[in-house]
């Protein structure tokens, strides 16, 4: 590796590490409109040193969404930047295959109707993994072709698979009744959803999950050459393509099951690491988590401040207002870089 | 001298009377119970009021105790009804946190702020001693209830789904004793003026008018059934409900206006918010009307549990019985302190009357 790039890779990972601590800190210290607790009061409610109200509200309520929300954040970007290399199409995203609209059937089901022999407390995520993995198999299957499958393909039922299990999840939002509230609002994503014992779940699934794609990094990169060349280098394209779906598809399934759909993370930070640090995956998906994770922190913190008199904005609506622009701007400035040619 | 003595004596001793049959509003132990059958027990009326709710937010307003809120939710500090006004400036003045509401979406916000008001070195409100009022509907319950009595909340008071008039006067009587230790008028209010509009209604002996209550919801006009607030609000208003169907189930289901008002020329419809604040269904519901029919708005204020919903009722009868009936809603003459302080007065004259009399009579 060229000298200047190690050097950028190593500063890119010190201001990384360093803004998740302020995002830590910062979306911890959150009380309500205009009242913050300061960063030694946070450490202090941290070290059980707080007050009473400080240990709650920083201990019990914000540190599980700020939890959750460091895992879905890097999960989500590592997949983002896996599925991108997969399918060689900078558009590509961790719902690429329709899996979000499978997940929010699966908790708009889950919600609607009792299921037996699940508790009613868990069903609703538990269909959501359910039903993200059921459209995988729908998606892979219907894209498969005399045993081969080809990402046009792939692409294409994915687009489809998703256009019918969103017309689905439309009819559960008209029979809803006064559940409409809960299904409209998991479709826009809340990190608030996940407690400590939906973590002790998602954590080690999405860590697992994650470090396993993250060591498909090199035959990704040869991947995205091609699948001639990549087979060339002595890439097994099928198997890889296969494994790293599946491990997508765990990622995603494990981070919306609990916390809804959450748009642009997957799409936006790959592209900008790759802006900064060139299209190695070997960097890109290691530094992707800790960026993913600051990304989803701001938004958080964002949510909670932009009109407080209405509530806490949903956190998928703030990734997309933020991560939107933020991608518009790139295409803009920087139309040859976006991508990896 | 001693007429003078006697005369001072017994001026002191009036006056010592008069003060001491002044209601005690402030001392007296105060037993109430919830919507859900539960009885708390207050040394006295409380100091904070934490209100979960646009209902019992409005009604801790309308009782006079706004100054007593600590935490309300955002629907009320964004409700545009002026009875929030004064709401509006205390959350504004950071004296009151309202960032929060039980639905999902906020009830994560609706604990931070009930429990940063609550610290015991911090904030305000005492979780051993003041009371948090809940309404809405019981399928939000467990959004915050569970955490509050967890952290030790002792006076939750709950009511969910609320179908009744007088289930509703109810609960703002038991608003009314927590926060003030007695009924006040305006709660008194919300009994009487429906015995007043009956009461006049039979004397006249006009004809009962038809009337029901549509909203618009799922792409379809709705109709209140049995269980339905508004169908209660408009018997209490004295009017007969022509949409209650035993064979429907919900409080209320989807129906033909159209047939509905051909059958009943002349009927009033109370319209919903969701349809007088859209211009597209409020035209799609004329359509269908065709001039048969008197359209009433309603205030969303009003159809809800709410110390409001005297207006709401009052606002129904003026629609029914024009000629009954007219502008606001009448003020109970409470009488009671005005009249009171008049008779101190009347006996701190009347004991100097006789002081004088007694003076001039004893020096002969």
């Amino acid at each position: 590796m060229h000298p200047s790039m190690r050097s950028k890779i190593l500063i890119a990972t010190v201001i990384l590490i360093a803004l998740a601590f302020y995002c830590v800190f910062n979306d911890l210290s959150w009380i309500s409109a205009g009242r913050s607790y300061s960063f030694s009061e946070v450490w202090d409610a941290l070290m059980g040193h707080g007050t009473w109200a400080s240990e709650i509200i920083v201990r019990d309520t914000n540190a599980p969404r700020v939890v959750a929300g460091i895992f879905v954040g890097a999960g989500l970007a590592v997949t983002g930047a896996a599925m991108q290399a997969v399918f060689r199409n900078p558009l590509a995203s961790p719902y690429i295959l329709g899996l979000s609209s499978g997940a929010s059937l699966g908790a708009a089901a889950g919600m609607l109707f009792t299921i037996p022999f699940i508790p009613a407390l868990i069903v609703s995520p538990v269909l959501a993994f359910v039903t993200c993995f059921l459209t995988m198999v729908l998606v892979y299957s219907m894209a498969r072709v005399g045993g081969s499958v080809r990402t046009e393909t792939l692409i294409l039922a994915g687009v489809a698979v998703s256009a019918l299990m969103s017309a689905l999840v439309s009819f559960l939002t008209f029979i809803a009744g006064d559940k409409l509230e809960g299904i409209v609002f998991w479709t826009m994503g809340s990190l608030g959803n996940a407690g400590w014992d939906e973590i002790a779940f998602m954590a080690p699934v999405i860590l697992v999950s994650s470090f396993l794609l993250i060591t498909q990094a090199k035959p990704l990169n040869a991947m995205m050459i091609g699948d001639a060349h990549a087979m060339d280098l002595g890439v097994d394209v099928r198997r890889t393509r296969l494994f790293v779906i599946i491990m997508s598809t765990v990622v995603v399934a494990a981070a919306v099951s609990f916390v809804g759909v959450i748009g642009f993370i997957g799409l936006v930070i790959p592209h900008i690491l790759r802006i900064l640090l060139g299209p190695d995956n070997r960097h890109i998906m290691p530094l992707g988590m800790i960026a993913g994770a600051c990304f989803i922190l701001i938004c958080d913190y964002i949510s909670h401040v932009i009109a407080p008199q209405y509530g806490t904005l949903p956190i998928g609506v703030a990734t997309s207002l933020i991560g939107a622009p933020v991608f518009i701007y790139l295409l803009i400035r920087r139309k040859r870089e976006v991508g990896w040619n | 001298m001693n007429g003078a003595i006697v005369a001072t004596l017994s001026a002191i001793a009036m006056i010592v009377v008069c003060f001491a049959s002044l209601p005690a509003e402030a001392d007296a132990a105060i037993t109430v119970e919830d919507g859900l059958g539960n009885s708390f027990t207050f040394d006295s009326p409380v100091d904070k009021v934490i209100a979960i709710g646009v209902g019992p937010t409005a009604t801790v307003i309308g009782v006079g105790a706004v100054d007593k809120i600590v935490v309300s939710d955002n629907y009320s500090y964004t409700n545009k009804d002026p009875i929030f006004d004064g709401l509006r400036e205390r959350v504004d003045a950071g004296e009151v946190l309202a960032g929060g509401n039980i639905y999902s979406s906020g009830k994560a916000q609706l604990k931070t702020d009930i429990v940063f008001s609550s610290d015991p070195e911090t904030g305000t409100f005492d979780r051993e001693a003041d009371a948090v009022i809940v309404t809405g509907s019981d399928t939000y319950r467990n959004n915050i209830v569970p955490d509050l009595e967890e952290l030790g909340f002792k006076y939750v008071l709950q009511w969910y789904d609320i179908h009744d008039y007088e289930k509703i006067v109810e609960f703002a009587e038991t608003v009314s004793k927590v926060c003030t230790g007695k009924v006040v008028a305006a709660v008194d209010e919300m009994s009487i003026i429906p015995e007043f509009i009956e009461g006049k209604v039979q004397d006249a002996g006009v004809d009962i008018v038809d009337a029901f209550y549509v909203t618009y919801s799922s792409n379809t006009f709705k109709v209140c059934n049995y269980g339905s607030l508004a169908a209660s609000m408009i018997e209490a208003a004295c009017g007969n409900v022509i949409t209650k169907d035993s064979a429907k189930s919900g409080t209320t289901y989807e129906a033909n206006i159209t047939s509905i008002v051909e059958a009943h020329e002349g009927c009033i419809i109370f319209v919903d918010n969701t349809i007088h604040s859209s211009e597209a269904n409020l035209q799609k519901l004329k359509g269908a009307v065709g001039g048969h029919a008197t359209l009433i708005d309603l205030k969303p204020i009003w159809n809800n549990y709410c110390i409001e919903s005297v207006d709401g009722v009052w606002h129904m009868a003026c629609a029914m019985y024009p000629d009954l009936f007219e502008g606001d809603v009448p003020e109970e003459d409470d009488g009671k302190s005005d009249n009171l302080l008049l008779y101190a007065a009347a006996g701190i004259i009347a004991v100097a009357a006789i002081a004088i009399v007694a003076v001039v009579f004893l020096k002969r």
